[in-house]
Parts: structure tokens; C-alpha cells; sequence
């Protein structure tokens, strides 16, 4: 057991090389699903944390992208699922986003940047994952652990919930 | 607003926060933390266990390290009544009500199906303790699975699943999931048939990404905390229409006896059989958890753990439950111990920081930690 659990120099080295090449990009996402740099940092260590362990287990090297992006997914929505913690972020966020801008097209910004993050956790990866990561439908259904359909479901609703921002639609 | 209108969106929301430097020191310094305490808890509990031969193993337990030893092998867990299943690192745990004598009964990184990189999470008994069910993640595959075990973790059957979370029928008998969300739940026996599958239809609008929920005679589901769906196929009912229309949700107390109608600033309690008020609670928005008898329920409000008795609406705040915690929160409420007296509660200092689960006696007093690097576990209830 302590065998398995030591991480040793060669697999340090390699877990460095591969965090310092997919790290921005894991930020990325996990900022657009959260909208908090410091939880965005939390999680994509936490992403790569927990491949540590597992890194001599991965047969297929081409998987690990998909295998980080999906755990900073996991992650996030752990986090938003308790309910109490995600009411309290969003309330903190929204009178934070709350404020008045006379540039317009920062006005519609905020608000759009304020409706994607009150969007239930699971939308508002789907809208990330099609619109930004441009993955295919069945790509995030493999992601969301759901089917395709569902995937529609979940960017068509937060799509229209988007669309119902004043500052956008007129 | 196109398609391109919300690429452009969110190109602009990536780049506001250039990704930070993100050095690998520091993530291979906790690396070999977490591979440290792991081998260090594992010594701990191999010393415990030589200890126990010489002073009895009850004296033991109440002085056992905080976080269990990790026994790498399956073998047989002793299931006591009250015995915590929890995840941890991607695999489940069996031990006992306070964290000791931990048996890992389902290693991920055997699933030669996934390449050692599958995770099992969110491990919930059965209302009668007889099965496990816990989700089975697989990232290089379309797995989407509920992986439903007996105690010592002999897989009894697999039961796919479209996402996000299932329940326990409360015969123990069923298990639902989303088929197809927000459109279709299926209902599966433990020996792995469905049973049903539930077309919602367009009545029904299903907003949050909750899991389905069972009304406590298992004769409908609950959807979305406020559509009762009969599994025979009868009409779908929903609660808050009329006067009731500012309900937030209602949720049953496990035996059935009390609901409690959730409204934006306030909770109503009813007696399920005659319909009458119990009480009302003031100031608290949310029932997490009922206890076994339904005389109490657990409510995390303001980041405090709150206690509220059901028959006079009395709310009693665990300030323990926050203190012991040294500056960390409270993230969400596990439930309660079959006697009804302890509370198993979720820590942390943030996402993907330090978390634990923790438990606190229902008075207030008596708060320790169970398990140390998970939030996801469950107390057998029998």
C-alpha cells in the first residue's frame, strides 16, 4: 500500500510536465463554470490532485484531458449541488454584479455573465461545454453522464433563460 | 441573441481572469501530503489494531485516530447498525457510526472496465441496510451507471442512469433515476428489471437538477419538490396551486407522519394523517434532513447547523458544529444516526480544499470529525 501511495521523482516530473501543459485550460473552464478565480484555482488543483494517484493506471495518455476536463466538471458541480452553499454564493455574486453601469453593452455583459452564473449547475456546464469548449452533443453527454437528449434539454432551457436578459433582447 | 453571441460572450468572460501561473510545486507538496497521511493513518490504524488485542477493542474505539485506518484489501465489513459508507479518493468505505475500523469494499481502480480511473461516489444504504447503491463515473467511456452492493460490497446489480442523482424506494424495495431529463424517471428493483418508466409529460416542469424523490407509502415520486407522480399512472398532482402557489417545496419526514410545506421566509409542519398544523417555523428556508422518528429536522441557514424540534417550531442553533471546525464551514447535512441522536454533517474550507464529514450530538454538544478527506457519506439507518 505504501508502494502505491508514494508519489516518486519520475512521477512527480511527469505530473509537472502535464499540469503546466493543461492547467491554463483547465482554469479556464472551471472559471467560466463557477465565475470565481479562486474557486477556479481550487478545483483544477483538486482535478489533478486526485489523478495523481492514478496517474500509472492510465493506459491511454490521449485520455487525460477528458479525464481532467470531466473531474473540473464533477467538481463544480459537486459544489454548486449543496444547495446552501451554491444560495449563498449566488446571492454574494448577484449584489456584487448588481451594479449600475451606463455602458450598455457592459450593462448586457453583467448581466449575462450574472444569468449564467444563476443557472442551475448542470445548464450551465452544457452551455460552457457547446459554446466554449465546442464540444459535440454526444461529447457532453458523455461528460454530464447523461444522453444526448438531455443535453438539448439543458442548453435549449439555458438558452432561454439567457434570452430573457432585458439588456440582450433589446 | 445568435449562437455567436454567446461564443463571443464567453470568450470575453475566459479571458477577464488571465489563468494564472499555476506552479506544480506546491500541487506535488500536497500530493505527497495526501499520500502521506494516508500511509501515516494507515500505521496509526495498523499500531491500533495491535493495541486492541491488549486492551479490549470497545476501550479502543473511543480513542481511536479521527480519521480510520484504510485497509487496501476488500474483506468482509462487520455492517453495525449506524455504519457510515462514505467515499474516499474514488473508492467506498464501510466503518463504523464514528469512522473506525474502515473496510475499503469497492476499490475504482480495479474496474478493468475503465482503466483504473473510474470513481464511485455518493454512497447511500437502503432504508432497511441491506444494499449500498453508489454512482460509478467512468471518464473514458459513456458508463453512466448505479452500482447497487450488498454491505460488504458483492455487486448485486448495475442500473444505468442519465445523470445527477437517484433515491431509494422506502421499502428499500426500488431505486429511481432520470431516464431522460427533465422528461422520464425509470424505477429499478434491486435485482436490476425496471419496473417503470415514468413519461412527466408537459404538465410537469422540471427546473432544478434535483434527483427524484419518493413519497413515503412509495406509491408516487416527488419531482422537483413540489409534483407527486403516481407510479400507477395516474395524473400528476402539484403542489401549490391555489393559496399554496408560494411553496418553495415540500419534503416528508422518513416514517411519513409530518410534511413540511417550505415557503420563501417561513416552514409550515402538518400532520400527514389529519392535516392539521404542528408548528411553523420562522427564519429558516430549508428541511435537510429529517430524523428517524420525524420529531426533528436538521437546517443549515446563515452557515449555522440548526436543530429544530417539529412539535413547538423550536429552533435550537449548534454553534459547536461551526466553532469545532477552526474557520472552516459547514457545507450540507448527512442525516441522522438511527437513534436519532447525533447529526452527520459536511466541512470544508472551500472547493477542493481541506473537507471532512463530521458528527455533533442533536443537543448541540459532542462535535468530532468522522472521516477526514470526503463530504459524501451515509449512516446506516438500521
Amino acid at each position: 500500500m505504501v508502494a502505491d501511495m508514494e508519489v516518486d521523482e519520475g512521477r512527480a516530473d511527469r505530473m509537472a510536465e502535464i499540469y503546466e501543459r493543461s492547467a491554463p485550460g483547465g482554469f479556464r473552464l472551471a472559471y467560466l463554470l463557477t465565475g470565481d478565480r479562486a474557486i477556479a484555482e481550487d478545483l483544477v488543483q483538486e482535478a489533478f490532485l486526485r489523478f495523481v494517484g492514478r496517474l500509472h493506471y492510465l493506459r491511454d495518455p490521449e485520455a487525460f484531458d477528458g479525464y481532467i476536463r470531466r473531474t473540473i466538471v464533477n467538481l463544480s458541480n459537486d459544489a454548486f449541488r449543496r444547495r446552501a452553499m451554491e444560495r449563498a454564493y449566488l446571492e454574494r455574486r448577484t449584489a456584487e454584479l448588481r451594479e449600475d453601469h451606463t455602458d450598455r453593452d457592459v450593462a448586457a455583459y453583467q448581466s449575462m455573465r450574472a444569468a449564467l452564473l444563476t443557472l442551475p449547475p448542470r445548464q450551465r456546464a452544457a452551455i460552457v461545454l457547446r459554446y466554449y469548449e465546442d464540444l459535440h452533443e454526444s461529447q457532453i453527454a458523455d461528460l454530464l453522464r447523461c444522453r444526448p437528449a438531455t443535453v438539448r434539454s439543458l442548453v435549449a432551457r439555458g438558452l432561454e433563460a439567457l434570452r430573457q436578459i432585458p439588456e440582450v433582447t433589446t | 441573441m445568435t449562437d455567436q453571441d454567446v461564443r463571443d460572450f464567453l470568450e470575453r468572460m475566459a479571458v477577464e481572469e488571465p489563468a494564472p501561473f499555476l506552479d506544480p510545486a506546491p500541487l506535488t507538496r500536497r500530493a505527497r501530503r495526501r499520500a502521506a497521511r494516508t500511509v501515516v493513518f494507515g500505521a496509526l490504524g495498523a499500531a491500533a489494531a495491535i493495541a486492541a488485542l491488549f486492551v479490549g477493542v470497545s476501550e479502543l474505539r473511543e480513542a481511536s485516530p479521527t480519521v480510520p485506518a484504510i485497509d487496501p484489501t476488500p474483506t468482509p465489513a462487520a455492517v453495525a447498525s449506524g455504519a457510515i459508507a462514505y467515499s474516499l479518493d474514488g473508492d467506498i468505505y464501510v466503518a463504523d457510526p464514528e469512522g473506525s475500523n474502515a473496510v475499503r469494499i469497492a476499490d475504482s481502480t480495479t474496474d478493468a472496465r475503465c482503466e483504473g480511473i473510474s470513481e464511485y461516489s455518493m454512497p447511500s444504504w437502503s432504508p432497511d441496510g441491506t444494499h449500498l447503491a453508489f454512482q460509478r463515473d467512468c471518464p473514458t467511456s459513456d458508463q453512466t451507471d448505479v452500482v447497487i452492493t450488498d454491505p460488504q460490497g458483492n455487486i448485486v446489480t448495475e442500473v444505468p442512469r442519465d445523470g445527477w442523482g437517484f433515491s431509494w424506494s422506502p421499502d428499500s424495495t426500488r431505486i429511481a433515476v432520470w431516464e431522460t431529463w427533465p422528461e422520464t424517471v425509470d424505477v429499478y428493483g434491486v435485482d436490476g428489471e425496471r419496473e417503470e418508466s415514468l413519461a412527466l409529460g408537459p404538465d410537469v416542469k422540471v427546473h432544478n437538477d434535483a434527483s427524484p424523490m419518493w413519497m413515503p407509502d412509495g406509491s408516487a415520486l416527488l419531482m422537483d419538490g413540489v409534483y407527486e407522480i403516481p407510479l400507477d399512472g395516474g395524473s400528476p398532482h402539484e403542489w401549490g396551486v391555489g393559496l399554496l402557489r408560494r411553496l418553495e417545496q415540500v419534503t416528508y419526514s422518513a416514517d411519513g407522519t409530518r410534511v413540511a410545506l417550505i415557503k420563501r421566509n417561513s416552514i409550515d409542519i402538518l400532520d400527514v394523517a389529519d392535516g392539521t398544523s404542528v408548528s411553523t417555523v420562522a427564519g429558516l428556508t430549508d428541511v435537510d434532513v429529517w430524523s428517524p422518528d420525524g420529531d426533528r429536522f436538521a437546517s443549515l441557514a446563515h452557515g449555522e447547523l440548526n436543530v429544530v424540534d417539529v412539535a413547538s417550531g423550536t429552533v435550537t442553533v449548534l454553534t459547536e458544529a461551526r466553532t469545532a471546525l477552526n474557520g472552516a464551514k459547514i457545507l450540507g447535512v448527512r442525516g441522522f444516526s438511527p437513534r436519532g441522536d447525533r447529526i452527520l454533517y459536511e466541512a470544508g474550507d472551500g472547493v477542493g480544499g481541506a473537507t471532512a464529514l463530521w458528527s455533533i450530538g442533536v443537543h448541540g454538544s459532542g462535535a468530532r470529525i468522522v472521516v477526514a478527506g470526503t463530504t459524501q457519506g451515509d449512516w446506516r439507518s438500521r
